[in-house]
């Protein structure tokens, strides 16, 4: 189907922004190029600045210093309603004393649209939307999903430059943010817009974002495709908000590419790092490591490090271990059903890799244990 | 937890000796309207309606009525422009303790005894000329009013979901469109009430309206007084027991309508 709501997208330019306050900083020299018709997704834990950065671009927020751009055009000094961006917000923020249909024609009412075309834009976007008929009712009447449909209609209707969300399915139950997720993914790629979606849910930002730039302290650890992020996290953090992940921390000998660090007695080795850094943490993905009743079971090339199995969990297409690393820490192994060992908790065995595996980071905190 | 019977009908019993404590003095003046007698005895010999129809067909009473509530519209109009103006200003300052203390400045007029309000209110008219005008009547009740409005506005505009604003804006909404159509529609049982306490401050207030009134222009309660000082007539019963029943009216109208709203 194709909408009158399609149109090119927009380029969003955040250069050196920082946002602070009087005794903090929300956001902290953050960059960050979206591309015309990208969906990206700004993730991060709550507190991290990813919110305040949308709330920058969309204009709510009075920036510091840095600059904003729209396809090329300065915009930190235009007032929030100049700015031509639709927002969705968590809570929806429909107005209770409007209808539906009102709601959404209130953006089209600013932008004094004849009454006729604001009619078909009305109808169309709520077609997009999947809530054909129900321009007459009260947002009271409409169900949360329903609710942050017509938000999402609202926030269209007028073409914006770009669709910015702030966790717009955070206050939605399980099974419907699902629904919705795959919804918005669509409604993306009907109306090849801009969108900026911000989250702190991981698993939500890998299906529906295009990029994801992940948020910490008030900066952007990394930004990147989710296969980038988890395949070569340039942090610590990046690494363990991206999915599960098992962490050796050690000082690292023999600087260089040739590096190699001593774990409790075992010489770890892995592939060339960018930077090699003085405390160092191999950062290992559950499907990267194998688990073996003993030292003999596994392959002559590969890195062993000793273990004990603290649960060994059925999972139907395969096995889930938790392991219990020499110094203490959790690890995390997944492997296919064929490889079954029967180990079970308490058991002593060995956890190994190829050395052509792992991703050598600096051990950004010292003291904590996964 | 539950209360047993004894306790129960012992509240009610305290309750209605509080409700007949407070409404008693006002009630009395209802029969007293209604008296045959040319004096204010009670309870009344015999009944009449002769007080009301003295009330209505004295220019001098009606002129102080139509005058009462002339003022009064015109303060409600005004004080409520001006206290919702001021609440939504007030809620916006980023500097907090700089709106408290503006905002206890704008209640003031509740605190202040009215006398001392009075008495400064007298000495500038005098000089200004305003004694006895119009605009005169409409400005010191105004400002009696206006913190009625901030009390009732603010309130509302506590309740009120700001991210509707913030939405307005990002869907094109200038700040006054963002008002008009959002904000005011939200706020607006606050404001209504404050507009319906506005009307009766003014509609019933007495020592300010005597120090300002003058011989050509005076309000019904400044009557009422000049006239249980002078003749002690009836009429004056039937004048109180109207203020009473009009008064009544507005709040209870208000109160239904705010519910209402609340309920939808």
């Amino acid at each position: 189907m194709s909408s009158q709501l399609a149109g090119a997208g927009t380029r969003i330019d955040i250069q050196n922004v920082t946002k602070r306050y009087a005794k903090s900083v929300a956001v902290d020299d953050v960059s960050l190029t979206v591309e015309p018709g990208e969906f990206i997704t700004l993730l991060g834990p709550s507190g991290s600045g990813k919110t305040t950065t949308l709330n920058l671009v969309a204009g709510f927020t009075d920036l510091t210093s840095g600059s904003i751009e729209i396809d090329g055009q300065r915009v930190d000094n235009v007032p929030a309603h100049k700015r031509g961006l639709g927002v969705v917000f968590q809570h929806y923020a429909l107005f209770p004393h409007m209808t539906v249909a009102e709601n959404i024609a209130f953006p089209l009412q600013q932008r004094r649209t004849p009454k006729a075309e604001q009619k078909t834009l009305i109808e169309d976007a709520l077609r997009t939307v999947g809530l054909s008929g129900y321009g007459d009712r009260y947002p009271r009447q409409l169900s949360g999903g329903q609710q942050q449909r017509v938000a999402f209609a609202r926030a269209m209707v007028f073409s914006p430059r770009a669709l910015l969300m702030d966790e717009p399915l955070g206050a939605l139950d399980k099974n419907l943010r699902e629904k919705l997720q795959l919804e918005i993914k669509r409604i993306h790629q009907e109306v090849g817009r801009t969108f900026v979606f911000v989250t702190h849910d991981q698993e939500e930002a890998l299906i529906l974002s295009d990029r994801i730039a992940i948020f910490n302290n008030g900066r952007i650890e990394q930004v990147g495709t989710s296969a980038e992020l988890y395949e070569r996290p340039a942090s610590l953090f990046v690494a363990r908000f991206m999915g599960e992940s098992t962490v050796f921390r050690a000082p690292v000998e023999a600087a260089g590419p040739d590096w190699s660090m001593d774990f409790h007695g075992t010489r770890l080795r892995g592939p060339a790092a960018g930077q090699v850094p003085g405390r160092g943490a191999l950062v290992l993905r559950p499907e990267q490591l194998r688990v073996a009743p003993r030292a003999g079971d596994a392959p002559g090339g590969a890195v062993k490090v000793p273990v004990k199995v603290v649960q060994n969990i059925y999972l139907g297409s395969g096995h889930k271990y938790e392991l219990r690393l020499p110094d203490g820490s959790t690890g995390i192994v997944r492997t296919p059903l064929a490889e079954s060992n029967g180990l079970r908790p308490g058991d002593d065995a060995v956890v190994y890799w190829s050395d052509r595996d792992g991703v050598l980071l600096e051990d950004s905190d010292l003291v904590s244990t996964t | 937890m539950k209360h047993s019977v004894l306790t129960r009908s012992l509240l009610w019993v305290y309750a209605g000796l509080v409700a007949f404590v407070l409404i008693a003095p006002t009630a009395v003046v209802i029969p007293l309207s209604f008296t045959d007698k040319a004096s204010l005895n009670f309870p009344p010999a015999g009944w009449s309606l002769r007080w009301y129809e003295n009330f209505f067909q004295d220019p001098a009473w009606m002129s102080a009525f139509g005058n009462s509530v002339l003022v009064a519209v015109v303060v409600a109009a005004l004080a409520t422009a001006v206290g919702t103006a001021a609440s939504v200003g007030l809620q916006k300052w980023t500097r907090r303790r700089a709106a408290k203390s503006l905002q206890a400045l704008l209640l003031a007029p509740i605190v202040v005894p009215a006398i001392i309000l009075a008495i400064g209110v007298y000495a500038i008219f005098l000089q200004a000329q305003m004694l006895g005008t119009f605009a005169g009547f409409v400005l010191a009740h105004t400002v009696l009013a206006v913190p009625f409005v901030v009390v009732s506005v603010t309130a509302a505009l506590a309740g009120f979901d700001q991210r509707l604003a913030t939405a307005a804006a990002s869907l094109g909404a200038n700040r006054w469109t963002t008002f008009l159509k959002v904000t005011l529609p939200g706020i607006l049982p606050g404001v209504v009430s404050g507009a319906l306490f506005a009307f009766v401050t003014s509609f019933d207030e007495v020592v300010l309206s005597i120090f300002i009134k003058s011989p050509y222009l005076e309000t019904l309660p400044v009557k009422m007084y000049a006239s249980v000082t002078r003749d002690t007539d009836p009429t004056i019963a039937a004048a109180a027991t109207m203020i009473m029943l009009l008064t009544t009216v507005i709040i209870a109208v208000g109160l239904l309508s705010m519910r209402r709203r609340k309920n939808v």
